[in-house]
C-alpha cells in the first residue's frame, strides 16, 4: 500500500526558564493512503504536539522540532521553507481541532472563514468560491446552507461549528486530516453525529486521517491502525483488532483494562497506578517504568527501542527476548 | 438598535442637568465675582453694586440658575460678561481650533499606537517591544507642557525646521468656513497656507497625541497577545493564512475593541481642551478659552462651554458604543 506519511524518530522539545521539555521524543508511524490512524495516550503524552509538528505550527518560541523526518508525499516537510509549507497547509494536509467554540474566528461570518480557504489556494471567482462553499455546507449536514454562510459563529451549536470546520478542512480535498480530538468537547450523540459524518466523508473522498483522541471508544469505531503514547514516545503500534484482542505493552494493557465494558460485571474499574512522569525529569529508562507492574531491573536503566514484531511494533523490555529470539531464528 | 439609540439620547438629558448643576453650583462657590475683574479691585462700591446689578447676580442662585437653563433649553448660551459677545459664536471660532489639533493628535496617536502595540506583541520580549513599551512608559509620564517646551526647543529654534507657535503664519489670511484651518485652506485652493497650517498643527499634535498614543500602544500589545493565544489564530495558519493575514485581518480585528473604548475615551478628553498645549503653544482652542473664562469668573463662557463639552463627550461614548457591534457580531443592543 502507498504511504503516504512517514513520521521518523520525530523529536520536537519545549524550553522554558533553561528546563528542556522533551514534549515528542522519537516518534516514529506511518500512514497509508486512505487509512485512519488513531493515536492514543492520555494528557502531555506529545499527540497534539506530534500533530503541530506535521503541520509546522509548533508555537516557537518555547516550542523546537530538533530532530526526524516526516515525508509527506515523498517529501520531508521539515526541509520546506515557511512558504512551501504554507501551500501544504490547507490544501494538502488540514486540520479540525478540540474545541469547536473557540476554533473559528468570532468576529468574521461563516462564508469570510470559508472562502477564505478558496481564496488562499485556489484562484476562484467569489461566485464559485461561494458555490463550493454552499456545497461543502450541505455535505456537512448544515440545512439551509446558503442562510447560514452569512451567520457567525456564536449562532451556530458545538456541533455545527465543529461540521464547518470539517468543511473547512476538507475543502480542497486534502491527502491527509489531522483531527486532534474532534469530539471531546462535544455532547455523545453529537459525537457520534461527526464521527458518522467523518467517516463518510473519508469513504467519499479517500482521505487519510489520523486521529488524535483519549478515547479508546473512537479508536475501535474509527480506525485501522493504533499508535500508542506515552510521555512522548511511541510503546506500541498495531493493527486496531490485534491491539484491542491482544495487546502486549504494559500501558496499553493498563489502558484497555481501565475501561468499562456492558457485559462485565466488575464492581470497581483498574486505573493504571500512579500518574503521568513530569516530561522535565523523565526516568532514565523506560518512561513507564515506575508504574508498570511487569517491570525488570533493566527497565530502570536501558530506554527499550520501538521495536518491530512480527505484528506490531513495541518499546518494552519485556519482548526483548521475543525479538532476540526472532533475530536468531 | 434604533430603541437603544434613542434609550441613550433620552438618558443625556439627566447627564446634562447634572453637569450643569454641578459646574453652575462650583463656578459659584469659588470666591471671586466678574464685577471685580471688569471693574478693577479700587473700584467704587456704588458703581460695582450697579454693574452686579445689571448683570443679574444680585438674584438668589436659584433664580439664576433656573434663567440658565431656561436659555439653554432655547439654544442660548447667553453672553459673554466680559466681551459681552455670545458664547456660543465665541465657541465657534475655538472649538474647531480644539478640534483639528484633537483630530492630529488622534491620528498620529492612533496610526503610531496602534503600529507599535501589533509589532511589540508579535515580537513580544524582542528588542523592539522593550524599546518601544519604555517609550510609552516614558510617554504616560512625561508632563506635556515639558514635552512641549523640549518639542519647540529642537524643532523649532535648534532645528528651526517648524514653527513654534499659533496656528497660521502672519502672512497667510484665509476665508473662515469651517475655521478647520487645514480644510479652510484647500476651499481657498491656497497651497502654501495649506502647508503652513499643517506645518504649525505638527508639534502639539505630537505632544497632545504623546500619552493617548502610549496609552494605545501599551493596550493594543496587550490585547493582541492575548488574542494571538486564541485557537482560532490556530486555525486560520492551519488554513494556509500567511502571517500578515493571520495577524492584520484575524488578530487585529478581536484586539481592537478594548483599543477603541480607548481611543474614544482619550478623543473625548482631548476635545475637552488641552489647556497645557494650548498654552505652550499659543494654540487658541477651547483649553485656553475656559480657562481664561475660570479666572475671569465669566460664568455664562464657562457654564456654556462645559456643557457643550459634555454633550460632545457624551456623543462620541455613545458613537464607540454602536462601533462595537459594528466589530463584534456577538454584541448586540436591545
Amino acid at each position: 500500500m502507498e504511504k503516504i506519511l512517514e513520521v521518523k524518530d520525530l523529536k520536537t522539545y519545549f524550553y522554558s526558564s533553561g528546563k528542556e521539555i522533551r514534549a515528542v521524543d522519537g516518534v516514529t508511524f506511518s500512514l497509508n493512503r486512505g487509512e485512519i490512524l488513531g493515536i492514543v495516550g492520555e494528557s502531555g503524552s506529545g499527540k497534539s504536539v506530534t500533530s503541530l509538528s506535521i503541520m509546522r505550527l509548533v508555537p516557537s518560541p518555547p516550542g523546537k522540532i530538533v530532530g526526524g523526518e516526516i515525508i509527506f508525499a515523498g517529501e520531508d516537510l521539515l526541509k520546506l521553507s515557511e512558504k512551501e509549507m504554507r501551500k501544504i497547509r490547507g490544501e494538502k494536509i488540514s486540520m479540525i481541532f478540540q474545541d469547536p467554540m473557540t476554533s473559528l474566528n468570532p468576529v468574521f461570518t461563516i462564508e469570510e472563514q470559508l472562502l477564505e480557504v478558496f481564496r488562499v489556494h485556489k484562484k476562484l471567482s467569489k461566485k464559485d468560491a461561494r458555490e463550493k462553499a454552499i456545497e461543502l455546507l450541505k455535505k456537512v449536514g448544515i440545512p439551509e446552507a446558503e442562510k447560514r454562510l452569512k451567520s457567525y459563529p456564536h449562532q451556530f451549536s458545538g456541533g455545527m461549528r465543529q461540521r464547518v470546520m470539517i468543511a473547512m478542512a476538507l475543502a480542497l480535498n486534502p491527502a491527509l486530516l489531522i483531527a486532534d480530538e474532534p469530539t471531546t468537547a462535544l455532547d455523545v450523540t453529537i459525537q457520534a453525529q461527526i464521527l458518522a459524518l467523518m467517516k463518510e466523508l473519508q469513504k467519499e473522498y479517500g482521505t487519510s486521517i489520523i486521529m488524535i483522541t483519549h478515547d479508546l471508544g473512537v479508536v475501535a469505531e474509527m480506525c485501522h491502525r493504533v499508535l500508542v503514547m506515552y510521555a512522548g514516545r511511541p510503546v506500541e503500534f498495531a493493527d486496531v483488532k490485534t491491539l484491542f484482542a491482544n495487546p502486549k505493552h504494559p500501558y496499553t494493557i493498563g489502558l484497555l483494562n481501565s475501561i468499562p465494558r456492558l457485559n462485565e460485571q466488575k464492581k470497581r474499574l483498574t486505573p493504571i497506578e500512579g500518574s503521568p512522569p513530569d516530561l522535565g525529569n523523565l526516568p532514565r529508562g523506560c518512561a513507564f517504568y515506575p508504574r508498570c507492574s511487569f517491570k525488570q531491573e533493566v527497565c530502570s536503566e536501558v530506554k527499550p527501542d520501538f521495536r518491530e514484531l512480527p505484528d506490531r511494533k513495541i518499546a518494552c523490555h519485556l519482548y526483548q527476548g521475543v525479538l532476540d529470539d526472532a533475530a536468531a531464528s | 438598535m434604533v430603541n437603544y439609540i434613542v434609550r441613550r439620547l433620552l438618558q443625556l438629558i439627566p447627564v446634562l442637568f447634572g453637569i450643569t448643576f454641578l459646574t453652575f453650583m462650583l463656578i459659584h462657590f469659588i470666591p471671586g465675582d466678574p464685577v471685580t475683574v471688569i471693574l478693577g479691585e479700587h473700584a467704587s462700591p456704588e458703581r460695582a453694586a450697579e454693574l452686579r446689578e445689571q448683570l443679574g447676580l444680585n438674584d438668589p442662585l436659584y433664580k439664576q440658575y433656573l434663567k440658565f437653563l431656561n436659555n439653554l433649553l432655547h439654544g442660548d448660551l447667553g453672553r459673554s460678561i466680559i466681551t459681552h459677545e455670545k458664547v456660543l459664536k465665541e465657541l465657534a471660532t475655538f472649538f474647531p481650533a480644539t478640534v483639528e489639533l484633537t483630530l492630529a493628535a488622534m491620528f498620529i496617536a492612533t496610526v503610531v499606537g496602534i503600529a507599535a502595540g501589533v509589532v511589540a506583541a508579535v515580537k513580544q520580549y524582542s528588542w523592539f517591544d522593550n524599546l518601544s513599551m519604555l517609550g510609552a512608559l516614558t510617554g504616560v509620564s512625561m508632563p506635556i507642557f515639558w514635552l512641549g517646551l523640549m518639542l519647540i526647543y529642537l524643532f523649532a529654534q535648534v532645528l528651526g525646521w517648524l514653527p513654534p507657535s499659533a496656528r497660521l503664519s502672519i502672512e497667510y489670511s484665509v476665508p473662515t468656513v469651517t475655521n478647520l484651518y487645514l480644510i479652510d485652506t484647500l476651499l481657498a485652493g491656497n497651497w502654501a497656507a495649506f502647508k503652513d497650517a499643517l506645518a504649525h498643527l505638527i508639534l502639539p499634535a505630537l505632544a497632545l497625541g504623546t500619552i493617548p498614543m502610549s496609552i494605545i500602544a501599551r493596550m493594543t500589545r496587550s490585547s493582541m497577545l492575548e488574542v494571538l493565544r486564541q485557537d482560532y489564530i490556530r486555525t486560520a495558519r492551519a488554513k494556509g493564512l500567511g502571517e500578515a493575514m493571520v495577524i492584520l485581518k484575524h488578530a487585529l480585528k478581536n484586539a481592537f475593541l478594548p483599543v477603541l473604548t480607548v481611543i474614544g475615551l482619550q478623543f473625548g478628553y482631548l476635545l475637552g481642551g488641552a489647556v497645557m498645549t494650548e498654552t505652550v503653544f499659543s494654540w487658541p482652542g477651547v483649553g485656553r478659552y475656559i480657562y481664561q473664562a475660570i479666572m475671569a469668573r465669566d460664568f455664562p463662557v464657562v457654564q456654556g462651554s462645559i456643557t457643550i463639552i459634555a454633550l460632545i463627550f457624551v456623543l462620541i461614548n455613545l458613537i464607540v458604543d454602536i462601533l462595537y457591534t459594528v466589530i463584534d457580531p456577538r454584541i448586540r443592543y436591545q
